[in-house]
């Protein structure tokens, strides 16, 4: 009954109703979608059991990061002391067959406790046993099994082909494993005897990353400790390749989900201050009424009504308007996620097929019925207790008083707005610097195809690779427009490609230093093609053949750490062998200008590139720049040369360099969206208060008239008395910003400045509420008299 | 021997009422001494500004404001506090407005059922006296209509019928006709006396000399005084 008489008192105000609802739907939209975000990619626990206990692993030596050796990756285990488990993994690939087309696809070879130590059982089938090691068995993941068998629930003990012989299907990993990517098509256990029989590569190669679980309750440190003790141990036992290196370890939650806590927390704090804004909007708004209907209240207190009636039926009222803004809420949640490109390619670990359950489940549910009250409470509260106070006498000479709006309700929504916007000026900065970065390469218009050609790496297929390699780059070399093409196995922004050794020998290293370096064989004109910089000597050329001289080209940075002040040029540097035998000799013929081939946020990493046919690679990428309609055509190109080659990916490199932004891109964009909503709810706060107050206090204005103020005098004592809240706003709200700006600009890519965000923000406020003053106090000049005055 | 004296449902002594000011303290009212038995039907005349509406307004407990002292149904006011007092307005009084104060998102039921609401009664028994109400004043047709789609007159009956509904001891009047024309205004007035006859105990604030004629007793006040 009562709700249903509250909906009808809304309803016969449908401009006030519209605008509480617009303006905290607006609020909680904003604030539940970067809940959703926040949840999802932060807050969710992680799917796997217990997964506090784990820790991802890494090597380290002389500041240098590397992964773990095998011999470390199988023996460790079986010496951790008890409750301890470790696994470990690397990434490999093949080619899987059994499609219309050869499909290159991602796999990992794992130690067989994978699944026990993560803590996930597959959602088919079993997990990997030890003897899994020397046979085809593999646990495929959740969406091969949807891709390629059409979820058949009789898969266990069926083949996945692929070139090189079978695999034979054990289980099927859930979809929520996730790790250690969502890419990886199976798992399948390693062969701990093979590996041994590459005695050196069994010690010394160090491509295996770890995950420790600790037992339940136990210490990330004191975890840890055991794991180094056990470490030190083992390499008593096996001397000089693992002693020399000491093991890291890193939070599993942490490294799953990326250094994105704390700009997602200060975004939703930035919601939040959005929601703030519009509920204060929201309280004026229902206090305004209130006051304009202050003589049914004073009815109401004179039949009886308790002050506690009063309250009620003022937060009634918002609670229902509160209601219906959550639900609009949802709605444009949904929208914004459904049409925005940004959110659902955020960079951000979210699982891209989680689609409207992103918005759709009980814990945002949960959040939405919080917020809601958390703005019934902010929206209605001061206005039920004012109006509660009034009392009946009161409330029924205001009927003939007018009411005034607080103007003071001006001052947490200028602060407020005046922190987001700063908030999202130091966000653009930090992702404008990062656009901004000097890469060292430019890679606009470019795009590759990467395959993993035949034959196994490291052993007599150097010339095949090599005479394959010549043979791609002739034919994408045809493409029509193709200003220049090349073929390289590293591929910049991916850390699948690009190899890297520990260089020795070096002038400039002390000792047995050695130098992490990522070795690059290159064929075409790479330079040109990939936008990289010649700072002395020459590039490379088809005159580097096989038989010729060898030569090498080598980055500023390496040249620095590798020799020093010698002049590099003419120098040689030795690599390990490509396969098997002696290290290669190889003369210095050219210097690189460094480049950011990693990420634009990381700086450039030695490298070195050796001509393809001098130092042939198994896996490669054809490069073409500058063609129209190139992707497809550079995946022709290899088709033409092999029709069942199968290409691992094929794209835009551009795409890549996006893809690797995309957070820093999404902080910025939303911290604009909220920013400038916050700016539009508090300038429409201003506007509203003060266009009340000169509409309430027409026959003030028309007295003053009859007594001679000039319109112009109306005008400036209307803004004086905007900036009366606007000054303290805006000196409480650069305060708080400069305060949180400390704290967040330590969070974000380049420490921007806290100067120009700060000004920016102070300008924008000032400027646009000095408008919104300007504008709403302007109808003061034109109250006609006659009917100002009658109307009392 | 005689029968008891009946007790007075409002007794005042010694009341005032002030407004501060720089000079001093306005007074609105001074020394008021008055008492009204039960049944009574009183008018408060007296020109503007002579502290009628503030006297009823002492009178309904919607002014707390003042200074004496202030018996009502035998309960001294001036020592309750404002939950007590809250109560004895739910327990004692009907309000009468000049201008009918219906409330205009509500329907003619729904208003009498209003100050029902405030007093937690049971919904059965509030739909009886709902029902019941209408059927006396006899609206029973326009239950459903809003005040907007009803004449002043019409108002003003189902304001007096709201105002009843809650049986108070005691129906407090605020310029009642004031806002209806002559002929809307006497039945006002009839209604009042009816009320009066059949026991309630009224008291008026009128300007019109003939409608506080037609009360049991009539009041005076001049600046503040009572005459």
């Amino acid at each position: 009954m009562r709700l249903m008489q509250t909906f009808r008192s809304l309803m016969r105000a449908p401009r006030f109703s519209i605008s509480v609802m617009l303006t905290l739907g607006l609020g909680l939209a904003v604030t539940l979608l970067m809940w959703a975000v926040l949840w999802h990619a932060v807050l969710e626990p992680l799917p796997y059991r217990d997964a506090g206990a784990l820790s991802v692993l890494s090597a380290e030596r002389d500041g240098q990061n590397s992964g773990l050796s095998s011999a470390e990756a199988e023996q460790l285990p079986a010496q951790l002391p008890p409750g301890y488990s470790l696994t470990s993994f690397y990434w490999n690939g093949t080619t899987y067959t059994g499609g219309e087309r050869p499909e290159a696809v991602t796999t990992v070879g794992v130690a067989a406790n994978f699944f026990d130590v993560i803590g996930i059982r597959p959602l088919l089938g079993r997990g990997l046993l030890d003897s899994d090691g020397d046979s085809a068995n593999v646990v495929i993941a959740e969406f091969v099994w949807r891709k390629y068998f059409n979820s058949d629930p009789n898969i266990i003990g069926k083949v996945f082909k692929e070139e090189g012989g079978d695999s034979v299907i054990v289980g099927v990993a859930p979809r929520s494993l996730a790790y250690p990517g969502r890419e990886v098509s199976y798992f399948k256990a390693i062969d701990w005897a093979a590996q041994r029989e590459q005695s050196a590569g069994y010690l010394n190669a160090r491509y295996l990353e770890g995950v420790l679980r600790a037992p339940t309750g136990i210490d990330a440190d004191v975890a840890f400790k055991a794991l180094m003790a056990t470490h030190a141990k083992l390499g008593e036992q096996l001397g000089a390749p693992v002693q020399d290196w000491k093991l890291a370890a890193q939070s599993f939650e942490q490294a799953r989900r990326g250094d994105v806590a704390a700009p997602l927390f200060a975004l939703t704090g930035l919601s939040l201050l959005v929601l703030l804004v519009a509920a204060t909007n929201a309280a004026h708004l229902v206090l305004t009424r209130g006051r304009q209907r202050a003589a049914a209240f004073g009815v109401m207190d004179a039949l009886g009504a308790s002050r506690g009636d009063l309250a009620r039926v003022v937060l009634l009222e918002t609670a229902l308007l509160a209601a219906f803004a959550a639900g609009l809420a949802f709605l444009l949640c949904w929208t914004v996620w459904k049409l925005s490109p940004d959110l659902s390619d955020s960079g951000l670990a979210i699982d891209p097929e989680l689609g409207v359950g992103l918005i759709l489940n009980p814990k945002l549910a949960l959040a939405a019925l919080v917020l809601s009250m958390f703005s019934i409470l902010l929206a209605g509260a001061y206005p039920a207790w004012n109006i509660a106070k009034l009392g009946a006498g009161s409330a029924l000479r205001a009927q003939r008083s007018g009411a005034r709006a607080k103007h003071w309700l001006g001052i947490p929504g200028t602060a407020l707005s005046l922190v987001a916007l700063f908030c999202a000026g130091l966000f653009l900065s930090s992702s404008l610097a990062l656009r901004d970065q000097r890469l060292g390469l430019n890679v606009d218009g470019v795009v590759n195809a990467q395959l993993f050609m035949r034959g196994e790496a490291g052993g007599n297929n150097g010339p095949k690779f090599a005479a394959q390699a010549q043979a791609l780059l002739d034919g994408a070399a045809k493409i029509p427009g193709a200003k220049s093409v090349a073929i390289s196995n590293g591929v910049p922004f991916t850390p699948v490609f690009g190899p890297r050794y520990e260089l020795s020998g070096g002038p400039a290293l002390l000792g047995s230093a050695v130098l992490q370096t990522t070795v690059i064989s290159v064929l075409g004109d790479p330079i040109k093609t990939l936008g990289y910089t010649l700072q002395a000597g020459r590039a490379l050329s088809s005159s580097d053949s096989a038989t010729a001289a060898r030569v090498i080209l080598v980055s500023e940075g390496f040249a620095k750490q590798y020799f020093g002040d010698k002049n590099p040029l003419g120098a040689s540097v030795a690599l390990p062998p490509n396969g098997s035998g002696k290290p290669l000799k190889f003369s210095v013929v050219g210097v690189l200008a460094d480049a950011r081939r990693i990420a634009p946020d990381v700086a450039p990493r030695p490298e070195v590139w050796v001509p393809f046919a001098q130092y042939p690679a198994h896996s490669l990428a054809v490069f073409v720049r500058g063609a129209p309609g190139g992707l497809k055509a550079v995946q022709d190109v290899v088709w033409q040369q092999d029709p069942t080659q199968a290409i691992f990916r094929a794209y835009a490199i551009s795409d890549d360099l996006a893809s690797l932004t995309a957070a820093p891109r999404f902080f910025a964009r939303f911290a604009g969206l909220f920013g400038w909503l916050a700016l539009t709810l508090a300038v429409l706060g201003t506007y509203a208060i003060l266009a009340f107050n000169v509409t309430e206090r027409a026959r003030e204005f028309a007295l003053r008239t009859a007594l001679g103020a000039r319109p112009m005098m109306l005008v400036r004592a209307l803004i004086w008395e905007s900036f009366a809240a606007l000054i303290p706003g805006l000196l409480l709200g650069l305060l708080t910003a400069l305060a949180l700006g400390q704290w967040l600009q330590m969070q974000v890519y380049g420490a921007p400045s806290l100067m120009l965000p700060a000004l920016l923000a102070t300008s924008l406020v000032l400027i646009t509420s000095l408008a919104a003053s300007l504008a709403a106090a302007r109808p003061a000049t034109k109250i006609v008299l006659n009917n100002a005055l009658k109307a009392i | 021997m005689s029968s008891p004296q009946p007790q007075p449902v409002i007794e005042l002594r010694q009341l005032e009422k002030s407004y501060p000011l720089a000079s001093g303290a306005h007074f609105v009212l001074r020394q008021i001494n008055l008492a009204i038995a039960a049944g009574e039907f009183v008018s408060i005349t007296g020109p503007s500004g002579s502290g009628k509406t503030s006297l009823l307004n002492i009178i309904g407990l919607l002014d707390h404001d003042w200074k004496g002292e202030f018996k009502l149904s035998g309960e001294a006011v001036h020592k309750a506090n404002a939950k007590r007092r809250d109560a004895l307005k739910r327990e004692h009084i009907g309000f009468i407005f000049q201008h009918y104060h219906l409330l205009d998102d509500l329907t003619v039921a729904e208003n009498l059922d209003l100050p029902l609401g405030y007093r937690d009664i049971p919904r059965s028994e509030r739909a009886a006296r709902v029902a019941d109400m209408l059927d006396r004043f006899g609206i029973v047709g326009k239950k459903d209509l809003y005040p907007r789609q009803l004449s002043g007159g019409q108002q003003q009956q189902v304001a007096v019928a709201r105002a009843l509904i809650t049986r108070p001891s005691l129906l407090l009047a605020d310029e009642p006709t004031g806002a209806l024309h002559t002929d809307q205004g006497e039945k006002i007035m009839d209604l009042l006396e009816e009320l009066h006859r059949s026991g309630s105990t009224i008291v008026q604030v009128t300007h019109n000399p003939k409608h506080a004629a037609r009360a049991s007793r009539e009041i005076r006040l001049r600046d503040g005084w009572m005459e």
